[in-house]
């Protein structure tokens, strides 16, 4: 190049370098080629968590290179945690599967993905004829993009006719789901983050925020230094990061926030602080059964019964949840347990609860969901700007697939599989007819994995998930998985030891290296393209689907074009939600915004619904409109405290709690391939309160050995880390393959949404 | 032969106007950013005075809320 072109080039560079510099993702297409900057950025969502912060991921030469956070995306508007920084490198570990494997002999035999994907069919038909088809399932996750999740649920539901339907998503927000449908008959937060940035007060319930949600908490603190006299209550079973930050931090005896939530409710009702024109013109109060049980034995089966009771029936049912009365249960003082209802009650203060895990892993999930949102209800404070219960989520889409498209066993993209119109227009849609459908749902993911053990499901297709890390009692569900007449499909972007049990092998293509979408906790809706190639023979989730369906004979079902299969597949999906209450955005939409909130109706996002403000698809003669209920009225909720099915006891004198670190995410396949993070917390530890180690004689570092009724092993004592459980309770976190905490938990459940209970078993505890 | 490079912000609405504007000086090449109200250009002038000259007309394009000059050179 002449030095006067030269010169013209550096010119275009230094003017592109000034703008990217002030506008991260600015792009001009039409500048020569030599004066683009080598490094082109494109949005796309975080891998990980369900918060969905945007990133802008630079790719150069067919490679990501770089990452930082998208100011253009309201949810994080420019910042990332430290695993969003890092994750791009999920994609460059040295152990990717690039190839399909087969067992043969007992050994994994590399096959082209060709051969594998036969196989998968084959051997899906030959279960078929042989035992049905109830005898084939599939489990994915929140990882799962939409695509993906429809995909399996056209294939399976529709095609096949099994509801044999389920994702991991059952292991973390399920609670949440049936907390949402059982209050307001309609599933995902009314609200949006934007509540962060004008409340006055947030209690985060049993949310460890500043390590699972940290993005999202650093916007709880930036609200706080911005305003003065702005409140973080902590409210947990274990002291954490949050409860450092937060002005407040009270600690409960686990299970025991059912009955601090009522004791609030009580309190609200005792000093005059219940919003009574709200209550009356917007809610009605219900009961349902009690002594629900725990799901602890194969086939158990409960089913709920609302009946209405009046605001009497319900102080009554109040009564024995004075403050006084829940400090002896709760270990939370009665003052304390006042002072929160105070801020809740407190006209002036707009009040935001956030909770996940602590609330949703609970053998009574549901129950506490609803008791968070009759203190919004009872208050008013709900379906505003500022106020408003959120439940988050942990992983990036959870809602967005899971929910919305419906991969469980009694769900379809629209309503549930037991509906008759659900399943028409599901039928419609799908190109299949009605009686393929069919009308009772099967099993939940524990069921799942216990037919599997049983023998009644022979054929298990495992997309994007790990549940040989994950599943609670994996003492019995990893040998369940490998008897003889079992056959396990895995398909995963690394070896896990979920693979560690496959038949079959498919390497997955991860995250941008396909095109696809995922749905956040806020509703929000947000598009990837493909922006690199996936490795050796690596295919997306939806294309193994679609190329396993072809082999089925399902070609008219999935006519969908390699180009555009996942507008194809999209458009095709958000039939399912036309209409004011649910609607998506159009594919060319999601392109081009970060992220878009549905309902979304006359090309705007609904921020807040039910209020006839901000939601179209309310009542406009009325402030507020639950629509999802009858006469558009949320449901109050009678639940009462009930105890942990295993506590400690003379045997196993601790409570077992297990959870996350910031640094990892979920069972770890991915952020232990990320060197940074990895060397950050390299291996699994046993949280233990300073008391009992000096009490059993144990240091920081030193081997503890954790016995419960399922299993037991051994792991490095952390004392005087980041987080403190109380006297009597340790903490494992859950990341590490080579420490299988989920040998020793405990596979109770919650009655009614069917998730189980990781916080809380009982544990002996000795210096190993 | 004065060669300089400029970011150019226009008042909101206002960038295909701008755009117009610019590109009517036979001295300028005009790249407007795809997803956002920005644009770039390259000015190339036979001389010092006539690259003041330009600069001077530039000032007075209208719907302009930024002008800024990010590259500058003078080769012989």
């Amino acid at each position: 190049m002449i030095r006067r072109e030269l010169l013209k080039a550096m010119a275009l560079a230094s003017a592109a370098t000034a703008a990217s510099t002030l506008v991260p993702g600015v792009a001009f297409a039409e500048l020569p080629e030599e004066t683009n900057t080598d490094v082109q950025w494109k949005k796309t969502p975080c891998r990980f968590c369900g918060v969905g912060c945007g990133l802008l991921v630079g790719v150069q030469k067919g490679r990501a290179v770089a990452v930082k956070g998208d100011p253009a995306c309201s949810v994080n508007k420019g910042l990332a945690c430290v695993k969003g920084y890092h994750s791009i490198q999920v994609l460059y570990g040295n152990d990717r599967l690039k190839k399909a494997y087969v067992r043969k002999d007992g050994v994994m035999v590399e096959t082209p993905i060709k051969d594998a994907l036969d196989l998968v069919a084959s051997k899906m038909k030959e279960t078929i004829s042989q035992h049905g088809k109830d005898a084939v399932s599939i489990y994915g996750s929140g990882q799962w993009t939409i695509p993906d999740g429809y995909c399996a649920s056209k294939l399976f539901k529709g095609c096949i006719g099994t509801n044999n339907v389920e994702a991991n998503a059952r292991l973390c927000m399920a609670s949440a789901v049936t907390g949402f449908l059982t209050t307001f008959g309609k599933d995902e937060p009314m609200g949006c983050y934007e509540d962060i940035d004008h409340a006055d007060v947030f209690v985060t319930w049993g949310n460890n925020m500043a390590e699972m949600h940290p993005v999202l908490f650093s916007r709880v603190l930036d609200r706080r230094a911005k305003k003065p006299g702005v409140e973080i209550i902590d409210l947990a079973t274990r002291t954490t990061r949050t409860s450092h930050a937060a002005n407040h931090s009270f600690l409960f005896k686990p299970q025991t926030d059912l009955a601090v939530a009522n004791a609030i409710c009580h309190e609200l009702f005792e000093k005059g602080m219940v919003n009574e024109e709200f209550v009356k013109k917007y809610t009605a109060f219900k009961k349902g059964k009690t002594n629900i049980g725990y799901g602890l034995e194969d086939g158990f089966a409960f089913k709920d019964k609302m009946e209405s009771i009046d605001l009497k029936e319900f102080k009554t049912f109040l009564a024995d949840y004075t403050p006084e009365k829940v400090e002896v249960i709760s270990g939370v003082p009665a003052s304390d347990i006042r002072y929160m209802a105070k801020l809740f009650g407190d006209p002036r203060k707009k009040v935001v609860s956030f909770w996940c895990m602590g609330a949703n892993q609970h053998t009574r999930g549901t129950w506490i969901n609803n008791l968070i949102y009759n203190i919004h209800l009872l208050t008013g404070k709900i379906s505003q700007p500022g106020n408003g219960p959120f439940s988050l989520t942990g992983q990036p889409s959870a809602c967005g697939t899971v929910r919305e498209v419906g991969t469980l066993t009694h769900k379809l993209p629209y309503g549930v599989v037991m509906k008759e119109a659900a399943r028409r227009k599901a039928a419609e849609i799908w190109n299949v007819p009605y009686e393929n459908i069919p009308s009772k749902p099967t099993y939940h993911t524990v069921e799942m994995f216990r037919a599997l053990d049983r023998g009644d499901i022979k054929f298990m297709w495992i997309q994007v998930t790990n549940p040989m890390v994950t599943m609670p009692k994996l003492n019995r569900y990893r040998p369940g998985a490998q008897k003889d007449g079992r056959f396990v499909v895995v398909s995963d972007i690394y070896p896990t030891p979920t693979t560690d049990v496959a038949d079959v092998i498919l390497p997955s293509a991860c995250w941008i290296e396909r095109e696809g979408m995922y749905g956040n906790s806020e509703r929000r809706t947000a598009h990837f393209e493909q922006m690199l190639q996936p490795p050796g023979e690596a295919m997306s989730d939806t294309w193994q689907l679609i190329e396993v369906a072809k082999r089925l004979g399902y070609s008219k079902q999935f006519p969908y074009t390699a180009k555009d299969h996942i507008e194809q597949i999209y458009e095709e999906y958000r039939l399912f939600h036309k209409g004011k209450t649910h609607n998506m955005a159009p594919y060319e939409v999601l392109q081009k915004e970060s992220g878009v909130v549905w309902p979304y109706v006359d090309g705007k996002s609904t921020l807040w619904r039910y209020n006839s403000k901000y939601d179209p698809a309310c009542d406009a003669t009325k402030d507020f409109d639950f629509y999802g209920k009858p006469e558009g009225k949320a449901f109050i909720l009678a639940r009462p405290f009930e105890d942990a099915p295993e506590k400690p006891d003379q045997e196993y004198p601790f409570w077992l709690n297990t959870g996350r670190v910031i640094e990892h995410w979920h069972s770890g396949s991915m952020t232990r391939r990320i060197p940074t993070l990895h060397q950050a917390v390299p291996e699994a530890y046993v949280e233990l309160n300073p008391v009992d180690a000096k009490a059993m004689g144990i240091k920081h570092g030193e081997g503890v050995k954790l016995v419960t009724r399922r299993g037991k092993i051994e792991m490095p004592a952390s004392v005087g880390g980041r987080g403190t459980p109380p006297e009597g309770m340790v903490f494992v976190p859950f990341f590490d393959e080579n420490h299988l905490i989920n040998n020793l938990t405990l596979d109770a459940f919650c009655p009614i949404s069917k998730q189980p209970d990781y916080k809380k078993c009982a544990v002996r505890v000795e210096k190993a | 032969m004065p060669i300089c490079g400029y970011l150019i912000t226009p008042s909101p609405g206002k960038k295909d106007a701008v755009q117009k504007s610019l590109s009517s000086f036979p001295e300028a090449e005009v790249y407007p950013a795809e997803n956002q109200n920005m644009l770039i250009m390259v000015t190339e002038t036979d001389s010092k005075e006539q690259d003041q000259e330009l600069e001077h007309q530039l000032k007075s394009v209208e719907n302009i809320d930024c002008l800024a000059l990010t590259f500058g050179a003078n080769p012989a």
